[in-house]
């Protein structure tokens, strides 16, 4: 064994170095559990901000045609728009059910007095809906009824969906056998949490037809994540046949930027571009409270790692400096058998190395792991997020960098009681013995 | 020819706000295979000028010569280097590693200098079967008597054959069964290895059983230097 390994555990009990690396490991691994839960979690919850809005809104009003023509100087103004279409946006209360679905096969020729069963005649066949209602609410919506161009909206709902959304079903009311369809939405996930159907309706003032059921067709995953009321997203003309009287044209026209961050900018340079009269909204006015939350998070969290290094460095200060003092006349006499005082500051430098290592090695192994196990838990037991989506953030970044601070930790805190072995003064150490 | 000079030497020790001058003007020299003893009162500075020319403490004033080499002028890196090639030291007590066997404690001077494990076992087993410790190379200090320990501390001392040999009183801590058998050891292996030595004890009778038997070759008293005086 290596002279300086000898004399490694000849200085500081064995027993010192493996409480303080059981203490590295588990400050390690809490470390690396806290970074990687805020990180994926500030991943997510800036993934949802930015997302789930328009990156800008321009009110005002549009016909069809309108609407091109503003669109088509809207792309030309700044390259950073990616994407803009028409949409209407308005908040109403709604009934929303949960229902089991009876269907039947029946004549096209049903009538109220034809009894629709024993008809089967299947050229004639269409599918007939009965709707059981078990529960319902009322509720307070914010309705966006958007434009879909090629399966892609503006907004980019399709990151907070689940499974592989058809935006296309947003505005087909018939199958391809020409069969009613309910028309299909798309709901935040808290206004649906709580009730379990399959068709959710939309009562208002509508016509009882067919093409007037809504049936859920994908559920946006937001979490706990609440600005204002849960969204419905319908069709754009779906949304018409819900929208207040007094609006019979989209009056949002909803944009994407290629550069979300650069909204506000691109905003100043819209305002003179597109003349007066228009009312401009970003994703950042709408999203700006729950930013400051999430950057008040990374402070309190912050303070909670300063906490931990704190202690970590006390923990391996105190070690030393207990070694030290206990073993001060082993030190004395290795220099008096000629151990130079370098020599003697890197058995220190060494056990505090060592021990940082082990810490490193088991912590980032634990902390890896059980990110993904709490990570997992808390983003489907609190968060309401799925899990898998914390598994998709989490990177080996944290662990590098607390990798790098633990060692940074010991070494700096190894310095002071280095320094005192270094400085014993043999003839007073053996002297004390005596 | 001098193994050990000391020139002019001055020391004096701080007793909270008074400085007391131990020696002053202290000269000596101890010849190459002598035997000397150190012998004073109680406080007269024997520990402290064995210290000094051990390099282990650096005078006020004066110089110390070891082998030509003046020891207070090293750099501490060559000077641990010095003590380790040139200087043995036995303490009043043992100070073994209980961590480590005899063979271990008397090999760590050999490794401190560079050699390995190998390379140090068997002038390491040599100095301890001289010392009758053959049969105890593999024991702990904790299971060692007094006289066992203070053994194996003398094999270290003389493990990288070194040119002086310092002993700052070696018995005192001992039985009296085992005081005069570990200073006659010390003779015995001094002379064969050819060591000088220089022996700190208040005890003369170890070494001057009867009057005018010295079993060593000088005995000068440090309490001749001391300067009553305090400043």
């Amino acid at each position: 064994m290596s002279l300086l390994v000898q004399l490694l555990f000849v200085i500081v009990r064995p027993i010192y170095a493996v409480f303080l690396a059981l203490g590295a490991i588990v400050g390690v691994a809490a470390s690396v559990i806290i970074m990687n839960l805020l990180v994926g979690y500030f991943s997510v919850a800036s993934d949802a901000y930015i997302n789930v809005h328009p990156h800008i809104l321009i009110h005002g009003s549009w016909s069809a045609a309108e609407s091109d023509v503003f669109i088509q100087r809207l792309l030309r103004t700044d390259r950073r728009i990616a994407m803009a279409a028409p949409a209407f946006h308005f908040n109403r209360t709604i009934t929303l059910a949960s229902v089991n679905v009876l269907t039947d096969l029946c004549d096209r020729d049903t009538t109220a007095e034809n009894n629709c069963s024993g008809k089967r005649d299947i050229q004639r066949a269409i599918r007939a809906y009965a709707f059981d209602v078990i529960e319902q609410k009322q509720v307070e919506v914010e309705i966006r009824g958007i434009s879909v161009r090629s399966d892609d909206t503006v907004a980019n709902y399709r990151s907070l969906i689940s499974g592989p959304p058809d935006f296309g079903r947003l505005s087909r009311t018939r199958d391809s056998g020409g069969n009613y369809l309910p028309t299909a939405f798309i709901a935040q996930d808290t206004l649906v949490g709580d009730i379990a159907g399959t068709y959710l309706i939309s009562s208002a003032a509508l016509a009882p037809t067919y093409d007037h059921y809504y049936r859920l067709n994908a559920v946006i995953r937001l979490g706990a994540k609440s600005s204002g009321d849960p969204l419905l997203i319908l069709g754009l003309e779906q949304a018409k046949q819900l929208a207040p009287p007094e609006l019979t044209q989209p009056n949002v026209i909803e944009v994407r930027l290629s550069l979300p961050l650069a909204a506000e900018e691109i905003v100043k340079q819209l305002q003179p571009a597109l003349g007066p009269g228009l009312r401009y909204e970003t994703w950042i006015d709408k999203e700006r409270s729950a930013f400051q939350f999430l950057n008040a998070t990374w402070v309190m969290v912050f303070a909670v790692m300063l906490s931990i290094c704190l202690v970590v460095a006390i923990s391996v200060y105190s070690t030393l400096t207990l070694s030290i003092l206990r073993n001060s006349w082993k030190v004395a006499l290795l220099g008096s058998l000629g151990y130079t005082p370098l020599r003697v500051g890197m058995v220190f430098v060494m056990f505090a190395v060592s021990v940082a290592l082990v810490g490193i090695g088991g912590g980032v192994l634990l902390g890896h792991f059980l990110s993904y196990w709490i990570g997992g838990a808390l983003y489907g037991g609190v968060l309401g997020l799925p899990p898998e989506r914390f598994a998709a953030s989490v990177t080996l970044r944290p662990a590098a960098w607390m990798s790098l601070a633990t060692l940074a930790i010991f070494f700096a805190s190894a310095i002071i009681p280095v320094r005192r072995a270094v400085t014993i003064r043999p003839a007073e150490a053996l002297r004390g013995l005596t | 020819m001098a193994m050990i000079e000391v020139r002019n030497l001055g020391k004096s020790f701080k007793d909270g706000d008074t400085e007391n001058l131990l020696f002053k003007n202290l000269s000596l020299s101890v010849d190459l295979g002598e035997f000397v003893a150190f012998t004073g009162e109680s406080g007269c500075g024997k520990t402290t000028l064995l210290n000094m020319i051990g390099g282990l403490d650096d005078p006020d004033q004066g110089e110390i010569l070891v082998d030509g080499i003046a020891i207070s002028g090293l750099n501490s890196a060559k000077r641990a280097h010095f003590l380790n090639q040139n200087v043995g030291f036995i303490f009043q007590t043992h100070y073994l590693l209980p961590e480590q066997t005899a063979l271990a404690n008397v090999m760590l001077p050999m490794r401190i200098a560079g050699r390995s494990k190998s390379d140090a076992l068997p002038r390491a087993t040599e100095l301890l079967e001289k010392l009758r410790l053959g049969h105890r190379l593999h024991a702990y200090s904790t299971t060692m008597s007094g006289g066992e320990c203070q053994r194996v501390a003398i094999a270290r001392a003389l493990a990288n054959k070194p040119k002086v040999l310092l002993a700052d009183e070696p018995t005192a801590s001992l039985n009296v069964e085992f005081k005069q058998q570990v200073i006659e050891d010390l003779l015995q292996l001094s002379r064969s290895e050819h060591a000088t030595v220089v022996m700190v004890t208040h005890d003369v009778g170890l070494i001057e059983p009867q009057p005018g038997n010295l079993l060593i070759d000088r005995r000068i008293d440090i309490g001749q230097f001391k300067v009553d005086a305090r400043h």
